[in-house]
């Protein structure tokens, strides 16, 4: 049987798109199908790895190396324990291979969170956060001035100010924060989203009057000045670094809005690497369903005009949750729509609406169970069906992302894990 | 309406909390309720005063909103039956209606090539057309043949009947503008032991229904199934080399136009790379390339991303030996068929694809390829490098010189 690709990625989500990652690297062809754009560009692009650990009533967490042990002991059931901390660890060291080569570098060991500002003047732990907003961390005490345009929305530096110098305060830490508000940026929109700021930055000239602006603003009591993330989409980190030069003055970015410049950024830069890396690529292609069939698995795709069927030799499932359809539900049950394969909790939406222990919510709890490497496990049937098959990111089941802070974390080292299974598992 | 207002429409995030609390709609089904008749409606009555419904315009048909959204909306289909709405009520334009009938046009061109080439090149000409339509003087008219592709078909000698036939709609550029497209096509499609048909020369009405005339794009959608149709009755494949005719007869004449048996088209029509590398993933007899010793860089157009395929060409251009290939991953050219040459949208066209093109020039390869001949156009119109349609080198891959006429 002639395969068309070695491993075929269903969903291009950071799940998928690692998998695809991982498994180009390890010297497959590789296809990656999907109706459109992940959850991704909505994220800030922060890899949270674990924010908060079951029990802990919504502690922030900072020792991430030591949550993750506590995490293994106490939930079997998660992702992380499943797979075993080496490969968590793993998969955090081939990111921070993979980014700098992305031209989008990631700071962070993985061991320990960064406690970052966000737009509303919260903070947000998280253990990987992109180079243009590591340098935020609300413990720093330097003196810090968040920056704001009159003719941007979604973005209120003083909300922000005013929310990171009430947890400072509580945390007794020095060097306050401030804010001030510049006239509209000359030559843009009366109202621009971030999106089409960044856009707007992109043009050299308009970044000239963005720098000459923020230079008036400078004080000598400024320490590092916070910036909406804006600085640019296509050039990676280069607006950023061209910025913090050109002020001499240390500068991070706040992800605000929706779509998110960060997200948006990640997401558009590792698809290109990928490509450049000779990863296949098809989007605007919903699959409808995979088959294994004769030692390989059938994909079957709706194109425009007509049904194709692509093979591949392995297949790699990451087609999200129920927010990415990956998983559908409907009033008396939740399927997997591409594999039909089994759905712990499947019975949910017409039973009686109970919490999952520790505060979790049963919908997002729900999914597909998945052994140590990712392979489904077989409640019923022949478990030849599943034979090379691997599932990664929010389809799987026993994870709370919005509870635990590990979305991104475990869509990176699930990724990772069935990317390698694919590769070298026969 | 001032610009305050228009953010109070954006906040609204189409969540229905207040058609659920609203104590008359939760009465009466006669009344649509708060979501309805507040923010939704509120911009239907007040986009014309924001100027927003002439902005349809603006869209240039690429489909790449589509392949981004996680929902799989037709966004575009949207577009094109609002286009055609605001342009009825409003009237249609003189220039759009030229600008989408390339076929009629070309045919009328056609009748004395050398002259109306000469006539749409002078200075002066081109000022008039871009005083009097509004089609820019600084956009390049793309020439006609002297010879269409269905003249040298009929003239040269016809290769042997093979039991293997397959239909090639070679769409209005390679009929008229640009014939060594389907010559290298047909060449090519004959080389792999297949007997060629051409059906009669027509547009496939995608640029008629991207400037707002849905009514004639279907009729022209309706004659090509009239003659398209029996041929897949015989279990004939048809062949298209465009990426914007293939998606036409793909996707627009069920989708768009609602057509009866447009679907039973639909699922016999292959884009030319698509179904030579089905081949030669078979093992077909197309194999056996010469050196080509170019440097080519590869731009995929958005209408053949559009129909979820792949990069059939791209794959094809990498098996020739000695041609060096790179593609160029930067998105829209900003062409889009009749969009570039619009004198209000012609400096965009070219922001669009400024990154491309500044990509290109870093290559700096001796050529580029692509499948669409309106990429094309602009690339080379921008970068001044060559660009072909990759049948051509495919072709010359294959041993063929270009007969001299
Ligand atoms: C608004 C929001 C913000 C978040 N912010 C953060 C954050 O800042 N940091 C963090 O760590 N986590 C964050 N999370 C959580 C995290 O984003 C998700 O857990 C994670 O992105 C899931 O990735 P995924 O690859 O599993 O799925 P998705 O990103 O949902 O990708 C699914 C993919 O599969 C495709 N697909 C689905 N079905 C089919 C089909 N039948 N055929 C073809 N393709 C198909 C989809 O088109 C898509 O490409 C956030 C989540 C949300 C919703
Ligand atoms: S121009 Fe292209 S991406 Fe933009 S709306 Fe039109 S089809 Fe969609
Ligand atoms: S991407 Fe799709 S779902 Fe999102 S706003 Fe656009 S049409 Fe709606």
């Amino acid at each position: 049987m002639i395969m068309d690709y070695d491993v075929i990625v269903i969903g291009a989500g950071l799940s998928g798109l690692i998998a695809a990652a991982r498994a180009s690297a390890g010297g497959r062809s590789v296809l990656v199908l999907a109706r459109g754009q992940g959850v991704l560009a909505l994220t800030t692009g922060c890899i949270d790895i674990l924010g908060c650990l079951p029990g802990s009533e919504g502690r922030c967490l900072t020792d991430v190396a030591g949550g993750l042990q506590r995490l293994a002991a106490i939930d079997p059931d998660h992702p992380y324990a499943k797979i075993g901390l080496d490969l968590v660890q793993e998969s955090i060291e081939f990111w921070q291979q993979v980014m700098p080569a992305v031209g989008y570098p990631y700071c962070g060991s993985g061991a320990v969170n960064y406690l970052l500002p966000t737009a509303l003047g919260t903070v947000r732990p998280t253990a990987l956060a992109p180079a243009t907003m590591a340098g935020g961390d609300i413990r720093n005490e330097a003196g810090t001035l968040v920056v704001g345009w009159l003719n941007l929305l979604d973005w209120h530096p003083k909300l922000i100010a005013d929310g990171i110098n009430d947890l400072r305060n509580r945390r007794g830490l020095g060097g306050a924060w401030s804010s001030v508000m510049l006239d509209a940026l000359p030559g843009a929109a009366p109202e621009l989203t971030p999106v089409m700021m960044a856009r707007f930055l992109e043009n050299a000239q308009h970044l000239e009057l963005l720098i000459a602006g923020l230079r008036k603003s400078l004080t000598p009591g400024t320490g590092r000045l916070g910036l909406p993330a804006v600085l640019g989409i296509d050039e990676g980190a280069a607006l950023f670094r061209q910025v913090e030069t050109r002020l001499g003055c240390p500068v991070f970015e706040i992800p605000a809005g929706q779509p998110t410049v960060t997200g948006l950024r990640l997401a558009q830069l590792l698809i290109k690497f990928l490509k450049q890396y000779g990863v296949g690529f098809r989007f605007n292609v919903s699959v409808l369903s995979a088959e294994r069939r004769n030692g390989a698995w059938q994909v079957m795709l709706d194109l425009p005009g007509r049904a194709a069927v692509v093979t591949g030799g392995a297949l790699v499932l990451a087609t999200g949750g129920l927010i990415g359809r990956g998983l559908e539900a409907d009033r008396t049950q939740i399927r997997e729509c591409v594999a039909g394969l089994p759905v712990a909790g499947r019975d949910l939406p017409g039973q009686a609406r109970e919490a999952s222990g520790w505060g979790r919510d049963p919908f997002a709890m729900a999914g597909v169970v998945v052994d140590g490497r990712m392979r489904p496990v077989a409640t019923d049937g022949d478990p030849e069906q599943y034979r090379r098959l691997f599932v990664a990111g929010s389809t799987l089941a026993g994870y709370d992302p919005a509870v635990g802070k590990d979305g991104l974390g475990v869509a990176l080292a699930t990724g990772y894990v069935a990317g390698n299974a694919a590769a070298t598992e026969g | 309406m001032d610009l305050p207002i228009r953010s109070e429409l954006d906040k609204c995030i189409k969540c229905g909390l207040c058609t659920a609390s609203c104590p008359v709609a939760s009465r009466t089904g006669g009344f649509a309720g708060p979501k309805h008749m507040g923010p939704e409606m509120t911009r239907f009555r007040l986009d014309d005063r924001l100027g927003l419904e002439a902005q349809i315009d603006y869209c240039c048909n690429c489909r790449t909103c589509e392949q981004a959204c996680p929902s799989g909306v037709k966004i575009s289909l949207l577009n094109a039956c609002y286009r055609h709405d605001l342009h009825t009520r409003q009237g249609l334009k003189l220039r759009d209606g030229i600008l989408g009938r390339p076929g009629m046009m070309a045919r009328l061109g056609s009748l004395n090539a050398g002259a109306t080439n000469y006539v749409l090149n002078n200075r002066l000409v081109r000022a008039a057309l871009d005083r009097g339509l509004g089609i820019a003087r600084e956009r390049p008219l793309p020439a006609y043949s002297r010879e269409n592709l269905k003249k040298w078909f009929q003239r040269r000698r016809q290769p042997d009947s093979s039991p293997n036939k397959v239909v090639y709609f070679p769409g209005c550029t390679a009929e008229y503008n640009l014939p060594e497209i389907g010559r290298s096509v047909v060449n090519i499609l004959e080389r792999c032991s297949y007997q060629v048909i051409l059906p009669p020369p027509n547009c496939c009405g995608l640029p008629l229904a991207a400037n707002g005339f849905l009514e004639d794009a279907a009729r022209m959608a309706g004659q090509n199934l009239d003659n398209l149709l029996p041929f897949v009755r015989q279990g004939y494949p048809v062949i298209v080399s465009c990426p914007s005719c293939g998606l036409a007869l793909k996707s627009e004449y069920e989708e768009l136009h609602n057509l009866p048996q447009a679907r039973s088209l639909a699922a016999n029509v292959y884009d030319f790379s698509e179904w030579l590398l089905t081949l030669q993933q078979r093992g077909a007899p197309a194999s056996g390339f010469r050196d080509l010793a170019l440097r080519v860089a590869y731009h995929t157009p958005c209408h053949l991303k559009a129909q979820g395929i792949g990069q059939p060409s791209l794959e094809i251009l990498k098996k020739i030996p000695s041609l060096q290939v790179i593609e160029v991953d930067e998105g829209c050219c900003g062409m889009s068929g009749s969009f570039g040459f619009k004198k209000e949208q012609y400096r965009l066209s070219l922001e669009i694809g400024a990154r491309l093109f500044n990509r290109i020039r870093e290559i700096a390869p001796d050529l580029v390829a692509s499948d669409c001949s309106s990429c094309c156009m602009q690339i080379s119109h921008a970068t001044g490098i060559g660009a072909v349609h990759p049948a051509v080198l495919i072709d010359q891959a294959y041993g063929r010189v270009e007969e001299k006429k």
